[in-house]
């Protein structure tokens, strides 16, 4: 999964570097033709046309039968539950590209999912900066050495263009270290997070284009490479949960309306794959 | 529901992909259709049955929970009798033990439109309207279908070469009077008709109506074939069919083409719409590739295809769709590609052909796609040559199938009222296979052992066990009728009526015209006193009436119909030393109401084995006047009416000596409590005591 990742996200910077000036919905859009065109080929390549025509058939058919005879009741209830029956049937057919469509779409939508889905920092903005330890880091880690509770020997290395408005805040309890952190001029960083003789770094984005931007690096595991696959995951032994700040979200602006950017490419991928069905030949 | 399904979808997470979007949303709008539409007629439910209470305050004290009335058009008494003393009809003779099986007496004349309307109004012609397949324009003397008026629009916006109709073209049944199941709605009673003749546009009324005969093909006719041929052109088919020339384009493996649709009503020069069609042969496999637009069809020679649906456009967002079956007929030296008539696509019809107007997508969406034209059986193709027996035989199963299964669909759904459905497949497998029933017609000379020559035996075989289907369907209190419009005959010897008054100084032709062109081009109205056009009917030329008449009404008419009468009945084929004609009839003599001046003024009462020629029906006014009829279509029913009555088989024994087709619509009234109106002319079949407690056969009796 990290060399797929490793893979996509120059790709998808690649891809989507001539539409960060634009409004997002252009990229939106585009996007979801091309899912709506690869969907149909999935459906295409792997369903059964036969069959799926045979269940919206009886589905309609159970519609126009509830309308025919409408002084029957038994009519009614019996049409609702082969309406029902066929319904699940349909969804059944359409089971194998749908099981295709999650293999395809998913580590597509993750990656894109950071660049629509949240704003970069604006300069002057000011943003908490965290990391999580691992539970019992305590044995495995190095601290700073002071009396009573022990603390971990964390610090921050913050390039020109950041810096920190305030010390460190160590919360035992969440076994969290926070710095609060300010965006003095637009750019790309890299902020070391020097634990003991080891720095990972983490990227944060003060931009006000479109660009890929992590809220979170995340400790190595399958889930996070697929859902979190912004930048690589942390080495598995390094004794850090997370090391994250918050962005603002994006909302795409579609007819009017204001929303997360993945129920337009719901929309407009379905509106894509409705006109193009016919010309490509797909029953769905 | 649909913004709680796009809610529920909103975490990125959760996404995955179109295709699930699409099995997500459009399952949760079907539910949410669905659920509402029933909720809807739920809740309104009581409100329907509290206004019909109100509404039919006197209700109808019912005999019968339903009335199923199966309709074998054509089944002859004299075959019938014959497999069932053969007992080939088990079903049949069970039917007839348990209730009855009589002679129906048919119409005049006996043709189906007639007989049809007949058995749904309880009327005779002169009260219904319906004479024929065709009548005449008064004013022009060329044929029009009797039974619907198809006009044209006369609005259009135009805007450059396109135009847009601004109203629909006028569509008018001209069958008259009310069938039984339009008064039965009135009392609340539903009726499903299926494919009940003469029905195109169909009635309204309470219940549902797939039409039938007179609905035409895609291209506006009653069923044009289309031959796809690299044979040079030869003569035209004389009856329903178009040849098109294939070019080979240097490959004699690969065509282009197109098949043309109807006209295009938004285009000012009303040119006809196509589909571009591409043919390649792949001689070593044996298979032609049709490829349509795009969607491509396999067909193997002699084999026909399954439905093809045919998509036109004619503007965006307007485009008229039809079905079609193909066969490659040859594949050697030539090719030659058979389209089946373009039936009218029953999902998505261009006209009116059900009612409600859904009916038929309805049963398109339960059954699968079904021929909708009038006459759906392609008799023309077999007649022409270009099908085969086996051929006509596959598409007349396919289509009485089809018919089946909306049959038996309509019979589920019935929970009380009637239900009428005609099968077709009897009359015209008669009409074709006749030639093979009697030793030297003269249809089957130079075929020494056919393949099917037992397909009638056949066909009452099967007629048998649809029979015994339906009666093991039939629950306690229904009554089932099974019944034919009118019997059958040979077809031996054609008689061209025309020829004779021509002959005899009745009809006279224009100065130097030879009369071989059709539809009576050629004849000299002002010299002309008599002509017969349609199956059975010859008219004078009245004055006043036709536009070039010169009989005058009254006591001329009357002294020429007898004349005629007397001269014509009786009339010997000199040839085959044979009467031809048994007796010609005065309509005026044989029924009365209010549309009889619109009937022939006489009818002709042929010889079993005798019918009209195949050029007199076309207007042909040429040759001898009797001759051999040498084409497939080798049995008919256009002779005298009482040599051919149909059959009537009930579940409940019918009470009635001497039952006429007339009698089935006050009949069906009466089963549900309804008084036939007056000016029905038929009686009921059945006494009212007769029922008892009411219900006729029981399932267990059935089974």
């Amino acid at each position: 999964m990290s060399a797929i990742n490793a893979a996509l996200r120059p790709f998808f910077d690649l891809l989507l570097y001539p539409l960060r000036e634009a409004p997002a919905i252009v990229g939106v859009t585009l996007f979801s033709l091309l899912f709506g065109i690869v969907a149909l080929w999935l459906v295409k390549l792997t369903s059964n046309p036969a069959k799926v025509d045979a269940a919206k058939r009886k589905v309609a058919a159970g519609l126009l039968e509830i309308r025919l005879f409408n002084d029957n009741l038994r009519i009614i209830f019996r049409a609702v539950g082969s309406i029902l029956r066929h319904q699940a049937a349909y969804t059944g057919h359409l089971l194998v590209p749908l099981a295709l469509m999650i293999l395809v779409f998913l580590p597509m939508l993750a990656q894109l999912e950071f660049h629509w889905g949240r704003q970069g920092l604006a300069a002057g903005d000011s943003v908490v900066f965290k990391v999580v330890l691992e539970e019992g880091w305590e044995s495995r880690l190095p601290t700073d050495g002071g009396e009573g509770t022990p603390r971990p020997d964390l610090a921050l290395e913050v390039p020109d263009g950041l810096s920190l408005a305030s010390p460190p805040v160590w919360s035992p309890a969440e076994r969290e270290m926070a710095w609060q952190m300010q965006a003095d001029a637009e750019g790309a960083y890299e902020v070391g997070v020097r634990l003991g003789d080891t720095t990972h770094v983490k990227t944060v984005g003060v931009t006000d284009s479109i660009r890929r931007v992590s809220p979170e690096r995340l400790a190595a595991s399958f889930t996070n490479q697929l859902l979190y696959p912004a930048e690589p995951s942390l080495p598995r032994d390094s004794g850090i949960e997370k090391i994250g700040l918050t962005y603002p979200t994006r909302d795409v602006w579609f007819f009017g309306w204001h929303t997360h950017w993945i129920i337009v490419v719901l929309i407009l991928s379905i509106v894509f794959a409705l006109i193009l069905r016919g010309p490509m030949g797909v029953t769905i | 529901m649909a913004a709680l399904a796009l809610a529920m979808a909103a975490p990125a997470a959760a996404y995955i992909g179109p295709g699930a979007g699409f099995a997500l949303v459009s399952s949760f709008a079907v539910i949410f259709v669905t659920a509402i539409l029933a909720l809807v007629f739920i809740l309104i439910w009581p409100f329907r049955t509290i206004w019909r209470i109100l509404r039919h305050r006197k209700k109808p004290k019912p005999l019968v929970k339903r009335l199923i009335v199966v309709g074998l058009d054509g089944q002859d008494p004299l075959l019938t009798d014959r497999f069932m003393k053969a007992g080939k009809l088990p079903n049949f003779e069970k039917l007839a033990r348990q209730g009855s099986y009589k002679r129906l007496k048919t119409t005049f004349p006996s043709v189906s439109p007639v007989a049809w309307s007949s058995f749904s109004t309880g009327t005779h012609p002169a009260k219904h309207n319906i004479y024929d397949f065709l009548d005449r324009d008064r004013k022009t003397y060329l044929p029009i279908l009797s039974s619907t008026r198809i006009g044209s629009v006369e609005k259009f916006l135009k805007i450059g070469k396109y135009q847009i109709p601004l109203h629909k073209p006028e569509l008018r049944l001209m069958r008259k009077s009310k069938p039984f199941w339009t008064i039965l709605g009135e009392h609340n009673i539903w009726s499903t008709v299926l494919r009940v003749p003469i029905t195109f546009p169909p009635d309204r009324f309470y219940g549902a109506q797939l039409s039938a005969m007179c609905v035409p093909d895609l291209l506006g006719s009653q069923g044009t074939f289309l031959l796809y041929t690299t044979r040079p052109a030869g003569e035209k088919f004389k009856e329903g069919g178009l040849r098109v020339g294939l070019s080979t384009n240097g490959s004699r493996d690969a065509f282009e083409t197109a098949i043309e649709g109807p006209e295009n009503p938004f285009r000012q020069d009303a040119a006809a719409m196509t589909i571009p069609m591409k043919i390649e042969l792949d001689r070593t496999a044996k298979r032609a590739v049709v490829d349509l637009d795009g969607e491509s069809v396999e067909l193997e020679p002699g084999k026909l295809s399954d439905w093809v649906k045919l998509t036109f456009s004619a503007a965006p967002g307007v485009k008229p769709s039809g079905l079609t079956r193909m066969m490659v007929t040859e594949m050697d030296e030539h090719f030659s590609l058979y389209l089946a008539p373009i039936s009218l696509d029953p999902e998505n019809p261009a006209m009116p052909i059900s009612h409600p107007s859904y009916f038929a997508t309805y049963l398109a969406k339960k059954i699968g796609p079904f021929s909708t034209l009038g006459l759906a059986e392609d008799t023309w193709a077999l007649n022409e040559g270009i099908t085969d027996d086996a051929t006509f035989l596959q598409q007349t199963y396919d289509i009485d199938r089809e018919r089946e299964e909306m049959f038996f669909a309509s019979m589920e759904k019935l929970k009380q009222g009637s239900l009428v459905c005609v099968f077709d497949a009897t009359d015209r497998i008669q009409h074709m296979f006749w030639r093979y029933l009697e030793e030297g017609h003269p249809a089957a000379r130079g075929i020494d052992d056919p393949e099917h020559k037992d397909a009638i035996e056949k066909l009452y075989e099967h007629n048998d066990a649809l029979v015994g289907r339906v009666m093991a369907k039939l629950e306690k209190g229904d009554v089932l009728l099974v019944l034919s419009d009118h019997g059958f005959s040979s077809f031996r010897r054609g008689v061209n009526l025309n020829s004779w008054l021509q002959a005899n100084g009745y009809l006279t032709l224009k100065e130097g015209e030879d009369g071989a062109e059709e539809w009576l081009t050629q004849v000299d109205w002002s010299k002309t006193r008599a002509y017969a056009l349609g199956l059975t009917g010859m008219f004078l030329n009245v004055k006043g009436r036709e536009a070039q008449g010169i009989v005058e009404p009254g006591e001329e008419v009357e002294a020429l119909k007898a004349e005629l009468i007397e001269k014509m009945s009786g009339l010997m084929d000199e040839e085959a030393g044979e009467v031809g004609v048994t007796e010609v009839f005065d309509t005026h003599k044989l029924y009365g109401g209010p549309y009889l001046n619109n009937a022939p003024d006489l009818l002709i009462g042929y010889k079993r084995g005798y019918r009209t020629s195949w050029d007199c029906a076309t207007g042909v006014v040429a040759g001898p006047v009797f001759e051999d009829n040498t084409k497939a279509w080798s049995g008919d029913h256009c002779v005298d009416p009482r040599q051919v009555p149909g059959v009537i088989f009930s579940s409940h024994p019918i009470d009635s000596d001497d039952p006429a087709l007339m009698d089935v619509a006050p009949t069906a009234l009466r089963l549900f409590g309804v008084d036939p109106p007056a000016h029905m002319e038929g009686s009921p079949l059945f006494e009212t005591g007769s029922f008892g407690g009411g219900a006729a056969a029981t399932k267990e009796e059935n089974q």
